[in-house]
C-alpha cells in the first residue's frame, strides 16, 4: 500500500522552503552567463589588441595637425645638409610633398616643396643624375583606394639648386608603392627599383638608368601589391640585391639576388624567401636591419593591413614578423612582436618602433606606438613585449627614427592614415621626442 | 502569523522582486550601449539609425535584436555586433540568419575557429530544413545566393588563415563551382606545384569568366611553371586586356554592400538610385540634409555631380568647395570642378581647373575638355591626345578592340611624345596578339622612336617570330 503524499501543514515550513528554491533560482539567474560587448571574447582576450598609457617619457609635439589627413610616408633626413635633421612627408590627402623643419619647443614650420602629386606613397632622397646634389623620387599610388586601373606613377623631382623640376619616369604603370636606389648594374650611376602594387595586378621593375635621364624598364616579378623593395647587399657578396614583400593575392617574401652580370632581368636570379597561406596577414611592409648583430641584413615584416573600410579589427597573427638572415638566401622566420593593426617599422636606438594603423579604436586606450626591445637579462626570445609609447594620434600608417632635437638620441616621428572613423584622435605628423633618462 | 513567518514572508517577497528584474532584464536585455561609441565618429544618420534599432530591439524580438546587430557590423562595431546576435538568440530557437552572421562577425573579429563553427551550424540549420536553395538576400550580388558554396568558401578562407591549406582545399571543393571558390583551388594547386589540375581547373574556370585577369595571372603561372612560354605569354596578354575583378575576400563584400542598408550608406544609395532614376532634384533634396546635418567628402562629391546633372553649376561649385579645402581631390574632381566653373561662365578658372587634372593624371576626357575651349593649335594638339589616351583605355578593357594609329604631332614635347609611344604600343601589342608580325614590329619600332628606353617595347619585339 503506497502511502499518500505527505501534505506540509507547517505554514513556517513551507515558508521556509519556498524562500530557499526561490533564493536558488535568483544564483542560477544571476550566474548565468548573458551575453554583453564585455563577454565576447569567450574567456579568449585577443591579445593583438593591445590597451595600455602613453609614456611620459616620450614628449609629444604635434607637428600638423589635422583631422582626415593621408600621411603616407615620413623620412627624418638632414635634407639641406645644415647639420639639423628635418621631416620629409608624403600628405596623399593633399597631394603634395611636405618638409616640416622644428624650429624649438613644439614650434614647426611646414612647407609645401612639391604639389599636384596625385596620392603620393613613399619619397626616397637620391641624387639620381650624379651632380652631388639630393634628388627626391616620388612613388605616386594614383589612388589611396582600390584600384586596378594604371594610375600611378613614378616622379623624378631634379634638385635645381633653387627649387626642384619635375620629370616622370614612370606613367604607364598601376599604382606605385615605393621606389629605392643604387648602383645595380655597376655602371657607376643609379638605378632604381619600383613596387607596382596595383591591386589585383602588379609587380616589380628594375629600372636601368642609360644616363640620359632615361631608364629602361625590367620586370622582375609579376605579383599584386608589392608595398617595399628594400635593397642592400643582403648577401654579402659585395653588389646590390634586392628583396620585396607582396601582399595581396598573396603573402610573400621575394629575394632577386644581383648575379653581378647578364642584361635585364637576368641580372638577378629570384627567390620566394617565405609565403604564409593565411591571405589575411596583412603585410604593409618590409625593412631592411641587422636585428639580431650578426652582422648581415634581416628584414621586418610589419603586418596589420586591414584597409577593409569600416570593417577593421585587430586580429591575432596581426604585428611584426622578422626574417633572420642565416646567409645563403636562407631566413628564419619568428614573430618579433604581436600587436593589432601593426602597418609600420623602423628601428632607432630606442629598438623596434612599431605603429598601428588598425588597432580598436573605438577603445580609448587603444595603443597606436610602441616600441619593442631584446630583453637585456636573457637571450633573445620571441616574441619581444611591445612597450605602449603613445595611444594618441590613432591610425598610424608611416614611422621613422632619427634626432630631431639635436640631444643625440634617437626620436620618433609617425604620420596619420585616417581612412576609418573615429577621428577624435587624430593629427597629421607627430613626434615623440626621447626624454627618457640614461639607463631607464 | 507569528513574527518568524512574517519575516520570512518579507525575504520571500524581496526574493521574488530581485528574480522578477534578473528575468526582466533577460527577457529585454539592454542593447549594447551606443554609450560606448563615439558619437562624433559617425554620421548622425548612421548614429539615428543605431537608436533607433536599439529601441526596438530592447522592446522587441529576436528579428530586431538580429537587424541591430546587422547595423553594427556593417558599421564595423563587431563587438556590439556579436552580442546583440547572441542577446537576439536568448531563449529562441537558433535561425539560419542570426548563425551566418555570428560566423561573419566572429570571421571579421579574427577567431576564425569560433565562425568555422558558426558557419557549420548556418549549414547544419538550412540542410535541417531541406530547403534546396536556402539563400542569402545580399547586396553584393544584387539577388539571392545559394547560401551553401558561399559558406563553404567562408571556411576554406577560414582554414587559410589558420594554415590548413589541406582542410582549405576540401572546403572550397565543396563550395561546387562557385567561381571565387575554384580560384582559391588553382592557387593552391599552383603553390603545391600540382600544375596540371591547376591547368585544368583554371581553364575550365576560364571558360566561365573568360574576363577574369586574376585568373588568366594564375593561368599564366602555371604555364611557366609548365615550361610552356606561348600559354604564359598569350595568358599574361590577357591579364592586361580583360577587365574583371573576381572580389576574393566574400565577407568583406558582403559586409561593404549590406552597408547600404543602414544609415549614411542607405541614403548615399538611395540618393544614387534617383541620379539612375534622372530625379536629380529628389537626389539633391536627400543630399543636401545630410551634408547640412554633417559634412563628409563622400555626400559632398555626389552632391556637386547631382547638381551638375541638373544644370546647377552654382550649386555644384558650393558642394565643392569644402572639398577643395579638405584636399584629396583627384583628378576627376577637378574635372568636375572645372564643368562647374565653365557652366557658371569662368572659363579661366575652368581651364586652371583641368590643367591641374591633367596634372595629377592625364585622361581622354580632360584633353576633351581643353580640345573644345581651346584655339585651334592647342585644341588640336589636345584632340590628339585626348584621341590616344581613350583608344589606350579602350585597348586596357576590351580585347576586341583594335586600337587606332596614334594621330600626328608636330614637334611632340617630351611628354607628349611620351603618350605617342604609349599608343604606338597599344597598337603593336594588338597586332602581335593578333598574330600580324611585321605590322607590330612596326608599331614597336614607331613606339620605341618616341621613346627609346620604353622597356616593354623593346621585350616584346624580341618575342616577335
Amino acid at each position: 500500500m503506497i502511502d499518500a503524499p505527505r501534505r506540509i501543514s507547517n505554514p513556517t515550513t513551507a515558508l521556509s522552503l519556498a524562500v530557499i528554491v526561490v533564493a536558488l533560482v535568483m544564483w542560477w539567474l544571476l550566474v548565468r552567463p548573458v551575453p554583453s560587448v564585455a563577454s565576447i571574447d569567450d574567456g579568449r582576450p585577443n591579445k593583438a589588441l593591445l590597451r595600455g598609457r602613453a609614456d611620459p617619457a616620450w614628449q609629444r609635439e604635434i607637428v600638423l595637425p589635422g583631422q582626415w589627413s593621408w600621411i603616407t610616408n615620413v623620412r627624418i633626413i638632414d635634407l639641406d645638409d645644415d647639420g639639423h635633421n628635418e621631416i620629409l612627408a608624403c600628405d596623399a590627402g593633399a597631394n603634395r610633398l611636405l618638409l616640416a623643419r622644428r624650429l624649438g619647443e613644439d614650434r614647426w614650420d611646414v612647407a609645401t616643396l612639391a604639389e599636384n602629386l596625385l596620392t603620393p606613397a613613399h619619397v626616397t632622397p637620391v641624387d639620381l643624375d650624379g651632380d652631388d646634389d639630393r634628388d627626391l623620387v616620388i612613388s605616386l599610388l594614383g589612388n589611396i583606394r582600390p584600384d586596378d586601373g594604371v594610375v600611378g606613377q613614378l616622379v623624378w623631382l631634379e634638385n635645381t639648386g633653387k627649387g626642384y623640376r619635375r620629370h616622370r619616369i614612370l606613367d604607364d604603370v598601376r599604382r606605385v608603392a615605393d621606389a629605392q636606389a643604387g648602383d645595380l648594374d655597376g655602371d657607376g650611376d643609379v638605378d632604381l627599383v619600383v613596387a607596382v602594387f596595383g591591386y589585383a595586378r602588379g609587380k616589380v621593375l628594375w629600372l636601368e638608368n642609360t644616363g640620359n635621364e632615361d631608364f629602361i624598364e625590367h620586370t622582375l616579378l609579376k605579383a599584386p601589391g608589392t608595398i617595399h623593395v628594400p635593397v642592400a647587399d643582403f648577401d654579402g657578396d659585395g653588389d646590390l640585391d634586392i628583396t620585396a614583400v607582396v601582399t595581396q593575392d598573396e603573402e610573400e617574401v621575394w629575394g632577386f639576388e644581383n648575379l653581378g652580370k647578364g642584361d635585364g632581368p637576368e641580372r638577378f636570379r629570384s627567390r620566394r624567401l617565405w609565403f604564409t597561406h593565411n591571405y589575411d596577414l596583412g603585410g604593409a611592409g618590409l625593412v631592411a636591419g641587422d636585428i639580431d648583430h650578426d652582422g648581415d641584413l634581416d628584414l621586418l615584416l610589419p603586418a596589420g593591413d586591414n584597409f577593409e573600410y569600416g570593417h577593421t579589427y585587430p586580429q591575432p597573427y596581426h604585428g611584426c614578423l622578422l626574417l633572420r638572415n642565416d646567409g645563403g638566401w636562407k631566413f628564419t622566420v619568428e614573430t618579433l612582436a604581436v600587436f593589432g593593426g601593426t602597418y609600420a617599422a623602423a628601428m632607432g636606438d630606442m629598438g623596434v618602433v612599431l605603429v598601428s594603423m588598425f588597432n580598436d579604436w573605438t577603445q580609448r586606450d587603444a595603443v597606436s606606438l610602441v616600441v619593442c626591445n631584446r630583453d637585456a637579462t636573457g637571450p633573445a626570445r620571441f616574441p619581444w613585449t611591445p612597450r605602449p609609447i603613445a595611444i594618441s594620434p590613432t591610425h598610424l600608417a608611416t614611422v621613422d627614427c632619427g634626432d630631431i632635437d639635436g640631444d643625440g638620441r634617437d626620436d620618433i616621428v609617425a604620420g596619420s592614415l585616417h581612412v576609418a572613423p573615429p577621428f577624435d584622435r587624430s593629427a597629421a605628423i607627430t613626434v615623440w621626442l626621447n626624454r627618457e633618462r640614461a639607463g631607464q | 502569523m507569528t513574527r518568524l513567518q512574517g519575516v520570512l514572508v518579507a525575504v520571500l517577497l524581496t526574493e521574488l522582486a530581485g528574480v522578477t528584474w534578473l528575468i526582466g532584464r533577460e527577457v529585454q536585455p539592454v542593447p549594447p550601449a551606443l554609450a560606448g561609441i563615439d558619437r562624433e565618429s559617425l554620421h548622425p544618420a548612421t548614429w539615428r539609425e543605431m537608436a533607433r534599432l536599439g529601441e526596438r530591439a530592447a522592446e522587441g524580438g529576436p528579428e530586431d535584436w538580429q537587424k541591430l546587430a546587422e547595423c553594427y557590423a556593417v558599421a564595423g562595431f563587431f563587438r556590439e555586433a556579436l552580442a546583440s546576435c547572441r542577446l537576439g538568440r536568448l531563449g529562441e530557437p537558433a535561425t539560419f540568419r542570426s548563425l551566418y552572421w555570428e560566423g561573419l562577425i566572429l570571421d571579421r573579429l579574427g577567431r576564425s575557429r569560433a565562425a568555422n563553427q558558426m558557419f557549420l551550424r548556418a549549414l547544419k540549420q538550412a540542410d535541417s530544413r531541406k530547403q534546396a536553395e536556402y539563400t542569402i538576400a545580399v547586396n553584393a550580388f544584387e539577388s539571392l545566393v545559394v547560401a551553401g558554396p558561399l559558406i563553404w568558401h567562408h571556411i576554406g578562407r577560414n582554414q587559410q588563415r589558420l594554415e590548413n591549406p589541406e582542410a582549405a582545399e576540401r572546403s572550397f571543393e565543396k563550395a561546387g563551382k562557385l567561381n571565387v571558390a575554384r580560384y582559391e583551388r588553382v592557387r593552391l594547386m599552383v603553390r603545391s606545384q600540382r600544375i596540371s589540375q591547376a591547368i585544368k581547373l583554371s581553364d575550365e574556370l576560364l571558360k566561365d569568366e573568360p574576363e577574369s585577369y586574376q585568373t588568366h595571372q594564375w593561368r599564366a603561372r602555371a604555364a611557366t611553371v609548365a615550361g610552356d612560354v606561348q600559354a604564359s605569354r598569350r595568358h599574361e596578354d590577357l591579364v592586361e586586356r580583360t577587365d574583371k575583378l573576381l572580389p576574393t575576400d566574400m565577407v568583406v563584400e558582403i559586409l561593404l554592400a549590406e552597408a547600404k542598408r543602414f544609415g549614411l550608406g542607405f541614403e548615399l544609395a538611395q540618393a544614387q538610385r534617383l541620379l539612375e532614376q534622372r530625379r536629380p532634384g529628389a537626389a539633391i533634396d536627400r543630399l543636401n540634409r545630410l551634408i547640412e546635418e554633417a559634412w563628409r567628402p563622400e555626400i559632398a562629391r555626389l552632391l556637386a555631380q547631382a547638381n551638375l546633372i541638373a544644370d546647377r553649376p552654382r550649386e555644384a561649385s558650393r558642394a565643392l568647395q569644402r572639398l577643395h579645402r579638405e584636399g584629396s581631390l583627384g583628378p576627376l574632381d577637378w574635372l568636375m570642378t572645372g564643368d562647374a566653373l565653365l557652366a557658371v561662365g569662368q572659363q579661366d578658372e575652368a581651364i586652371a581647373a583641368w590643367q591641374t587634372s591633367l596634372a595629377l593624371r592625364p585622361i581622354g576626357e580632360t584633353h576633351r575638355r581643353l580640345a573644345d575651349i581651346s584655339g585651334d593649335d592647342v585644341a588640336r594638339r589636345h584632340s590628339v591626345l585626348a584621341d590616344i589616351y581613350d583608344e589606350i583605355a579602350t585597348f586596357r578593357r576590351d580585347r576586341s578592340h583594335v586600337p587606332r594609329e596614334p594621330g600626328r604631332l608636330d614637334n611632340p614635347e617630351p611628354d607628349e611624345a611620351h603618350v605617342l609611344a604609349m599608343g604606338w604600343f597599344c597598337v603593336a601589342e594588338d597586332h602581335r596578339f593578333r598574330g600580324n608580325t611585321d605590322k607590330a614590329r612596326q608599331a614597336y619600332a614607331l613606339c620605341l622612336e618616341f621613346d627609346p628606353g620604353h622597356g616593354r617595347a623593346l621585350q616584346r619585339r624580341k618575342w616577335l617570330p
